[in-house]
């Protein structure tokens, strides 16, 4: 880490701005429509901010992990930035709907060993009672810092380094072993000059969309961004987007958003759901300079239909910026230049597949994630041998740079395997193992796949093993190992399956066509994804290998 | 609050059989959305849906709280009574 005293941490940069430009409006929320906005100044926002640092310094907090679990809002901005300020450790977290969703919180309470909970009083009542509900945990257990915790002693808040861990982001990694990514302070200070240099924001610049607040993309790049670079940043709830859809243009129109964020997903729901008949004529989306597209496969048949859907409302298809990051590297790594759009080239199938890229007319498309940003070193290495691979070779991405975050906590041995890796030719650079396959062109990076145990489907990362738990927990489950969950093609979509072996008894007494909606309404309850198809099978039916592994494509075929 | 049931209940049941396979208006009054297979997306559609037709801003999660067709016609309706009452 090259780290010197003199670089300053992100809540004094927000400081300074509150002491140059106090009355310019930091953050803008929507809850619903234009006027029910909520805005909060530079000035306002840093005094909250030191109030509730204060508040954390004197419960003594600093150091400690705590968990912040908001709806979307001001205040989880302001709690989030006093963790900063006060170097508490913020576990940012969302808010579950049901006690099946919140075990998968309690895993990562625990995990985190985390003993006092941020939160708003509207939301501890909910999530108290999911609390109860589960057999982990009871609501005496945490400590609720809700917004009516005041104090009015004034106390010094001790100062901050950059080399602390600033936040723990649980994002990758199955609900069984959960992965907390600690980033510290420089990792997030880096990551904004990176961004900067890459999407070329203007100081000032209006940031924003409906990404969720407690995940990197929305957390680093819609919050944290324009607040480092005195600009405003803009939000409305997810909901608001997935129920209507157009409430996202509105937004990027009417607060004339420079730069909004989205998965894939996002792009699509614009296309599927706002109807030909809503009248959109108002809006003027020419202010949209920088429509990133980020966090899972970017797919460029997407980005052409939302761009002939919204070319009239003043939509530029050079806007889009096709992105890779992870929370690993606290989240941006590639994309752009700003203003070239997507790019993609053609390629062999075949040889594609056996790993080789030669570009071929009538291939297959490959999308492009953009320029590798000057300040990493990235190398495409070959997962088995850790040798970097030849310039025409697919290999698993390396990245290393003063945005990789410090490791996961509580996991030395996988940090070390994943967070400090080194090539064989004896090179001391450590490098980031990122699990994700691609390849480099002319500087520009390409995704192929991956190599880990995760499946997209629908815009969601799928661990098989955590689906595969809920289906084994189903009262007819057969004893053992009995389920896979695994990805198949049908009409160009990725869809969900689940094989689920059930006693013979079960077989016997039941209906099938009961049993596998039991199944579909588990799986849904719990982990909020629809499984496509469902088959109920005897004990023994799911082909394995010799060592009890699942054989995914031999269950592709028993469909 | 003002809806009618039967239109919307016909809207709600039209569009379960877009989303999902094998959806029966008659036999599925009392199915749970997601026993049916409607993802977490759809649930939100039907908060849309509920919208268009009652004119009035509605929870983007309501059908996650009432998870079926009856209940979310009988949480509208006794929401509507409230609604005439305090009027």
């Amino acid at each position: 880490m090259s780290n010197t005293p003199a670089t300053p941490l992100l809540t004094d940069i927000i400081t300074n701005h509150a002491r140059n430009e106090a009355s310019s409006i930091a953050c803008s929320f929507q809850p619903r429509g234009p006027e029910t906005a909520l805005h909060l100044t530079y000035k306002a926002l840093v005094e909250k901010v030191e109030v509730r640092a204060k508040l954390l310094t004197l419960l003594g907090y600093r150091n400690k992990h705590v968990a912040l679990l908001f709806p979307s809002g001001l205040e989880f901005i302001v709690d989030f930035l006093a963790c900063l300020r006060a170097g508490v450790i913020a576990i940012p977290l969302n808010v579950t709907r049901n006690a099946k969703q919140f075990e998968r919180t309690l895993t990562i309470l625990e995990d985190a060993k985390v003993k006092a909970i941020l939160t708003t009083a509207d939301t501890q009542k909910s999530l108290c009672k999911q609390l109860t509900e589960t057999q982990g945990g009871h609501e005496s257990d945490f400590i609720w810092i809700d917004e009516h915790y005041r104090t009015l002693e004034d106390i010094d808040i001790p100062a901050v380094t950059s080399d602390q861990v600033a936040f723990i982001q649980y994002t990758s990694g199955s609900t069984s072993s959960p992965k907390g990514v600690m980033v510290t302070q420089a990792n997030i200070v880096h990551n904004m000059q990176v961004m900067q240099q890459s999407c070329q924001h203007p100081k000032g610049a209006v940031v924003g969309g409906w990404l969720p607040q407690f995940h990197d993309m929305g957390l680093v790049g819609h919050m944290l961004l324009p607040l480092y670079l005195a600009g405003r940043y803009v939000f409305m709830p997810p909901m608001s987007f997935i129920q209507r859809p157009s409430r996202w243009l509105k937004l990027i129109s009417q607060y004339r958003i420079f730069c909004s964020a989205a998965p894939n997903f996002g792009y699509e729901h614009c296309v599927n759901l706002i109807r030909e008949t809503e009248d959109l004529s108002d809006l003027d989306l020419s202010c949209w300079k920088i429509a990133l597209n980020g966090s899972e496969p970017v797919s460029a048949s997407t980005m052409q239909q939302f761009s002939q859907r919204f070319y009239h409302l003043g939509f530029d298809s050079n806007a889009f910026f096709p992105s890779y990051g992870m929370a690993e590297t606290t989240l941006f790594v590639s994309g752009g230049p700003k203003g070239t759009g997507v790019q993609s080239i053609t390629v062999d199938k075949a040889l594609f597949e056996l790993g080789r890229v030669e570009t071929k007319a009538d291939g297959v498309k490959v999308v492009c994630c953009g320029a590798i940003n000057d300040d990493f070193t990235v190398r495409i290495v070959n997962p088995d041998t850790f040798e970097i691979c030849r310039s025409n070779e697919t290999g698993e991405i390396w990245i290393a740079g003063d945005s990789v975050a410090a490791g996961y906590l509580n996991q030395p041995a996988k940090t070390a395997d994943e967070f400090y890796a080194k090539l064989s030719s004896g090179d001391p650079q450590t490098f980031l193992r990122t699990g994700d396959m691609g390849f480099i062109l002319a500087q520009q990076l390409y995704i192929s796949g991956r190599i880990k145990e995760l499946l997209i489907v629908r815009g969601r990362n799928i661990y098989p093993y955590d689906i595969e738990r809920t289906c084994r927990s189903y009262r007819y489950a057969a004893k053992g190992n009995g389920a896979a969950v695994f990805s198949f093609q049908r009409d160009s979509q990725t869809k969900l399956a689940a094989i689920v072996e059930v006693s013979r008894q079960a077989l016997a007494d039941n209906k099938l066509s009961r049993m596998t909606d039991d199944l579909k309404a588990m799986v849904t309850e719990e982990h909020e994804i629809t499984l496509d198809r469902i088959l109920v099978v005897p004990p023994g039916t799911i082909p394995k290998t010799t060592s009890g592994k699942v054989k995914r494509t031999a269950c592709s075929a028993l469909l | 609050m003002k809806f009618c049931k039967q239109t919307l209940t016909k809207a709600i049941s039209q569009y379960l059989s877009e989303a999902v396979e094998e959806f029966s208006a008659e036999q599925h009054l009392d199915t749970s959305f997601s026993r049916l297979g409607l993802d977490s997306t759809g649930h939100v559609q039907l908060s849309a849906i509920i919208e268009d037709h009652t004119q009035v801003e509605i929870e983007p999660t309501i059908a996650f709280d009432y998870p079926t067709i009856n209940s979310l016609i009988q949480f509208l309706e006794k929401k509507s009574v409230q609604a005439v009452e305090v009027a």
